[in-house]
């Protein structure tokens, strides 16, 4: 993965997270009041982007110290690794951004809903992709800090000039 | 400033040259040098290979910018030959297939003359051509040596415009020299035991005090270093060589120079216990003439170093000499002052990671779109394309300093390099014992690509030397724990 096809998904992303809370709306159920979803959706996006922060960067640490050059590599395959792994940190934030919100769905229902109902109801919507892609955002964004700022081979990999 | 002035008679001396080349080449030694071989055999294949990467060497250091980091300096930073050409190395005699009678005017000589000559020389000896050097006949090599160095001698002494010619260059240079303040350093190489070096050593001093500094203030402090027998080759036919009459050679050599002033201010007197074989075959001369490398020949150049530095006190001589039971660095003359160890296992690294890795990426162009390639081509003017014929001479010159190193780690008891002969990376942290790294490739690379700007450095080739100097050094520095670092 080039670093140019890197920064267009993160692009990608963030103009979905945008659209997505325009014109996406929360699933309404008749017993449940929607000021509750919205507010779970609110708290999941902050959530969101602290998965992101913490997944970014400690995966950004951690590839510094395991993505090594290897003999016969060309800059631009080496780099083009550093950024897959910077890709795959996104797609892992999202994943346990929805986890997250399905146990705290689940651990927190809505009344009078049961924990499943609560899942079911959370998950019917948009909006819980556009929880997900800020999670994933903000990990790809947060992964190419580290990489950037340390001294080491792959600095210059997704973030070429600051 | 004193000059350094470095004259190698023989294969031997070309031997002791080339392990010169790599002390310099590591900054080991650091001071500028001029160099030169004598030997009458051109095609000799010792001197071939020292002159093939003096040359490579020449090449290199045109591109490479002193550092103003005094720390780690690039490597070929040294100046050898400065200001002069890449056929200032070697002095080619210039009438090989002349017969020694005709060279010596042997018709031309009176009766008397004719006959001590007779007495001196066979029928044979008086045919003799020097295609192929002098064949170990010393008493035929030091009157045409002689005879030579006289009127080459006799020619800079008179300062005349005439024909250029690396000889004559070179004592142009050492009399220009004896006259600046600083004076200059001669230091002479050659065996005791063999035909070119044992006739060259006793030439020169007298001949540099009588004619080329003739009437003129001396401020020339003049060593040898004799290097005694430390190789053999197997028995050949009845005219050949025969390296068991080597130390009877050397026992009569040192005999004569016990008894008489050899006019040098200095002797260092080189040589090992055993007498590896350093050639497969009985060679008279020529291309095949290829020994292996020995750490004698280190302990050469290491003596040079030690003359460059520590020059001998004014008046009198002496004759210096050292030994141990093992050869391991740090029994190694001179090796702290000179950093020896960090220095020539840095060297090491820096040449497996171009030969082995780097240099063959570059050939393909892999380097392109690399961080480093990025600060490199940052000013202008300053390209790698990878092609550069400077990075062939770069490749070839660490190709032969690996095989350098692996001969002298074959010898029994030499503890020195431990380069592997696997092709992986992780032989970049075997040059020598007791490195640990789990990916040195990756660790030399990525210290490579987070190099800054190195401003001086006004060429690609130059930038990617003093960078890959610096990888090298540091990487070394950090895998090699406890080195004693001077």
């Amino acid at each position: 993965m080039s670093r140019k096809t890197y920064w267009v998904i993160v692009l990608i992303l963030i103009a979905f997270i945008v659209l997505g809370l325009i014109f996406f709306f929360p699933s309404q159920d008749t017993n449940v009041q929607l000021q509750e979803v919205e507010q779970y959706y609110r708290t999941q996006d902050t959530i969101a982007v602290l998965i992101g922060i913490v997944l970014g960067i400690g995966s950004g640490l951690w590839s510094i110290g395991h993505v090594y050059h290897k003999p016969g590599e060309q800059g631009r395959e080496y780099n083009a690794r550093v950024a897959m792994r910077g890709a795959l940190t996104g797609i892992l934030a999202a994943i346990v951004a929805a986890i997250v919100a399905a146990a705290f769905a689940s651990a927190a229902p809505f009344n009078p809903l049961a924990p499943i109902e609560s899942v079911i109801l959370v998950f019917t919507s948009g909006l819980m992709l556009v929880a997900m892609a800020i999670a994933a955002a903000t990990a790809m964004m947060a992964y190419a800090v580290p990489t950037r700022a340390k001294a080491w081979g792959g600095q210059y990999a997704i973030v070429k000039r600051l | 400033m004193t000059q350094n002035f470095v004259m190698a008679f023989g294969g031997t001396g070309a031997r002791c040259v080339e392990a010169l080349t790599y002390l310099a080449a590591s900054n080991a030694v650091q001071a500028p040098l001029h160099l030169l071989i004598v030997d009458p055999d051109e095609t000799n294949g010792n001197v071939g290979e020292a002159l093939k990467q003096l040359r490579r060497y020449h090449t290199i250091q045109e591109q490479v910018r002193p550092s103003t980091d005094a720390e780690t300096p690039p490597f070929f930073s040294t100046r050898l030959n400065t200001d002069l050409g890449s056929d200032s190395y070697f002095w080619a005699n210039p009438s090989p297939n002349v017969e020694f009678g005709s060279l010596i005017n042997y018709a031309a000589h009176d009766a008397d003359a004719r006959a001590l000559l007779d007495l001196l020389y066979d029928k044979e000896d008086m045919r003799l051509t020097f295609e192929k050097g002098y064949i170990g006949r010393a008493h035929i090599g030091s009157l045409d040596l002689m005879r030579t160095l006289r009127d080459q001698i006799t020619t800079a002494a008179a300062d005349e415009r005439d024909r250029p010619d690396s000889m004559l260059q070179f004592f142009r240079k050492l009399r220009a020299a004896t006259q600046q303040p600083g004076g200059a350093r001669l230091i002479v190489f050659g065996s005791v035991f063999g035909g070119t070096g044992a006739s060259g050593l006793p030439a020169v001093p007298p001949l540099l005090r009588s004619v080329l500094l003739s009437g003129l203030q001396r401020d020339l402090s003049i060593a040898c270093v004799q290097v005694t027998p430390y190789f053999s080759f197997p028995p050949g036919g009845e005219e050949d060589p025969d390296s068991a009459l080597h130390p009877l050679a050397t026992q009569a050599a040192l005999y004569h120079y016990s008894l008489t002033d050899t006019g040098y201010d200095r002797i260092y007197l080189v040589g090992a216990p055993g007498r590896e074989q350093s050639n497969r075959n009985n060679v008279v001369g020529g291309d095949a003439q290829r020994n292996m490398a020995h750490y004698v020949e280190l302990a050469a150049a290491l003596a040079a170093a030690h003359f460059f530095a520590a020059p001998p006190p004014a008046g009198g001589a002496e004759v210096m000499a050292c030994g141990a039971e093992e050869v391991r660095w740090d029994k190694l003359p001179f090796e702290k002052e000179s950093d020896l160890r960090r220095r020539l296992v840095s060297f090491g690294t820096f040449c497996l990671m171009h030969a082995r890795f780097l240099g063959p990426e570059m050939q393909e162009r892999r380097h392109i779109g690399s961080r480093w390639m990025d600060v490199l081509t940052a000013r202008e003017g300053r390209r790698l394309g990878g092609q550069e014929g400077v990075l062939r001479d770069l490749q070839d010159f660490s190709e032969r300093a690996l095989t350098w190193a692996r001969e002298l780690q074959r010898i029994d008891g030499v503890d020195l390099f431990a380069l592997p002969e696997q092709q992986s990376e992780q032989a970049l942290a075997s040059v020598a014992r007791g490195g640990t790294s789990r990916k040195p490739y990756h660790e030399i690379y990525s210290r490579l690509t987070a190099t800054p700007d190195l401003k001086q450095q006004e060429t690609g080739p130059g930038w990617y030397i003093e960078a890959l100097t610096k990888a090298s050094t540091q990487y070394s520095d950090s895998i090699y724990q406890g080195w004693g670092r001077s």
